[in-house]
């Protein structure tokens, strides 16, 4: 098991294109890192330079402590999951997962104690006869998981393993490899565009943005204390809510939104917000920031806003409510109860204790 | 009812593909019918598949007599060379073709299509001239040059077609497993493009096996004959030796049939199958 470093690693394609830009990682000893951005953001190809499929353009890599760069894929001792499983469809499953432990001259024996200890890890032993063509997509995704887990690398990296599974596979995986995880003590990065995967494996989480790193962070304070206005949008779902305003002087700071719909003091560290009066900024706050009446808390720093409700989804436990502010569209979350009716007027408690400011231009937080 | 419309349509279309197969068969059966017709009745026009007198007496005299076995030996050599080249070029050079980016790779594959658009006998002459120039007139290099030649643009296109359809995240994996570039290649991808192969070497030995034109003006000496040229022999400006025309002609489809049979067994589709999410 190993550690992984990136240093200022980049890629460009030949013609210019710049697929990633200057991306430092360390990723420690068994640490599970989620690399999680929309598609086209560099996360694929950022784990494809770390397996050697991609030459690294500039930058370093290091793989436990030594320089990969120039190393080919076989002798960086790493393995990978695809997203499309990629298994030889002329072996049978055994062979498939026997296969890099042959090539790297095991014994039979080794071999043979190595892949039937991975089938029932992954409840494949009923299945190592079979071809590929006669498995279903989650027997072949951990078919894919098992060729890897064999090998017993330095660090097993996952390229969007779960996209090609249906939603109730997907979870089950999902706790699969985690499992895995906490029990194989190994090093793993997986890429994924799913912000649920993201927050739900990962130790740490890495978003990217046009080949850029925008934060790397534990899920929890990447939801809590996100870095700029893109990080806060991308994670949690449904996703924060903004409205451009700015902040103006009045009794202390206030925000206020430019129309006035909005206007709501910052009770929250107001210093910061010192040298951005009368400044445009974005405000942020999160659909669980914003109640109804009957369920609003105790506190003093509810603020409230008269609004039309356009739709109303009730999810079970929890109703989402959709208005507009502005222009922007706006969603909140309140616990299940009697549903409001879409289309009536309903008042609505921010939490002036949870808001988030963006620096309009930057986007960078406030 | 419904029954009987079935049976009535199921005769139909039997008598219908009866009628097809004999006029497939037809001309099989009629050289069979003339290899073994006695010397004396080689013009007959009778119809019988078996005739009066019938003997197997061209088929002794092709191999005691003439130097058939040679001829066929010849054949084999030729077709076998050029079966093996084709196979072995037209899987690598797909393989590029299919796989990297180099400069001229675009002109390279534009440049084998265009080559397929010249007739062959249009090829003769300068090829001929170039054959004399390499001194390989008269030898089996020269032959097996020109046949390779003609066949390995179509071989490498179509293994090029082949490639492409496998998914380049199988040689990933490979190359992740422990191959390198060769090994992903001949382990992984090389196996998974039978099918291609198959019709790479179908092609390549049909295109030497029954090839005349070209051999008749690289061989002229009887030993070097390949079976084209041997057959023609029988013919002369007198007159044809039909029987051993007609048994020599049933004998050389003999290995090409064979080799389909064998050979058909790969070409199957969907070996892909499984492998990666379709």
């Amino acid at each position: 098991m190993a550690e992984v470093k990136l240093l200022n690693v980049g890629k460009v394609y030949e013609g210019g294109n710049v697929a990633v830009k200057d991306v430092s990682i360390e990723i420690k000893d068994k640490e599970f890192v989620v690399l999680v951005g929309p598609s086209g953001c560099g996360k694929s190809t950022t784990l494809r330079m770390i397996a050697g499929l991609e030459e690294i353009t500039e930058g370093e890599l290091f793989i436990d402590g030594k320089k990969v760069n120039d190393v080919s894929p076989k002798d960086r001792d790493i393995a990978m999951v695809f997203q499309n499983y990629a298994l030889y469809p002329h072996m049978s499953v055994y062979e498939n997962m026997a296969f890099g432990l042959k090539l790297r001259k095991f014994s039979k024996d080794e071999i043979d104690k190595r892949v039937k200890e991975a089938a029932k890890i992954l409840s494949l032993e009923d299945y190592l006869e079979r071809k590929p063509k006669a498995l279903s997509g989650g027997q072949r995704q951990r078919v894919a998981v098992g060729r890897a887990i064999v090998r017993k690398p330095k660090v097993f990296l996952f390229d969007e393993p779960l996209s090609n599974l249906d939603a109730k596979l997907r979870v089950q995986m999902r706790t699969e490899i985690s499992k895995l995880h906490h029990s194989l003590e190994a090093t793993m990065i997986y890429v994924t565009h799913d912000q649920t995967e993201a927050m739900t494996m990962g130790d740490r989480i890495v978003i990217m943005k046009d080949g850029i790193v925008h934060q790397v962070d534990t899920p929890l304070n990447l939801y809590n204390h996100p870095s700029n206005r893109f990080v806060a949008g991308f994670i949690g779902s449904p996703s924060m809510n903004f409205v451009e305003g700015k902040i103006i002087q009045n009794n202390g700071l206030e925000f206020q939104s430019n129309n006035k719909k909005l206007e709501i003091p910052v009770s929250k560290n107001p210093e910061r917000l010192k040298n951005h009066v009368n400044k445009k900024v974005w405000l942020g706050i999160r659909p669980e920031d914003i109640f109804e009446f009957s369920s609003r808390p105790d506190s003093n720093n509810l603020n409230e806003v008269n609004t039309k409700l356009e739709v109303v989804e009730p999810m079970g436990n929890e109703i989402f409510l959709y208005f507009v502010i502005e222009g922007e569209q706006f969603t909140s979350r309140i616990p299940a109860r009697e549903k409001p009716n879409a289309g009536s007027n309903i008042n609505l408690y921010f939490d002036s204790s949870k808001l988030h400011f963006f620096d309009f231009e930057t986007e960078v937080v406030l | 009812m419904k029954n009987k419309k079935n049976l009535v349509s199921n005769i139909l279309t039997y008598l219908f593909l009866l009628l097809f197969c004999a006029i497939a068969l037809y001309p099989v059966i009629n050289v069979f019918t003339i290899s073994i017709r006695p010397g004396d009745k080689l013009l007959s026009t009778s119809l019988a598949i078996i005739p009066d007198g019938a003997t197997f007496n061209s088929y002794v005299e092709l191999f005691t007599n003439r130097p058939f076995l040679l001829w066929m030996w010849n054949s084999f050599l030729v077709s076998g060379v050029v079966t093996f080249t084709g196979v072995a070029l037209a899987s690598t050079a797909g393989y590029a073709l299919s796989r990297y980016n180099f400069v001229g790779k675009k002109s390279s594959m534009l440049g084998l299509l265009t080559t397929q658009m010249f007739p062959a006998t249009m090829l003769l002459l300068p090829m001929y001239i170039m054959l004399i120039q390499l001194q390989l007139i008269n030898s089996y290099l020269g032959l097996i040059i020109i046949y390779s030649a003609t066949a390995l643009p179509f071989c490498v296109w179509q293994m090029k077609g082949y490639y492409d359809t496998i998914p380049y995240s199988l040689e990933e994996s490979a190359r992740i497993d422990g191959c390198n570039k060769w090994q992903a290649f001949y382990k992984i991808i090389f196996p998974l493009a039978s099918p291609a192969l198959v019709i790479t070497a179908l092609f390549s030995f049909m295109t030497a096996w029954s090839e005349y034109i070209v051999a008749a003006q690289v061989i002229q000496y009887t030993e070097l004959f390949t079976l084209p040229l041997g057959l023609k022999s029988f013919e002369s400006r007198l007159g044809a030796e039909w029987g051993l025309y007609a048994a020599a002609s049933l004998i050389v489809s003999i290995p090409v049939v064979v080799l389909f049979v064998v050979l058909s067994k790969w070409l199957v589709s969907g070996l892909t199958l499984g492998s990666v999410k379709g």
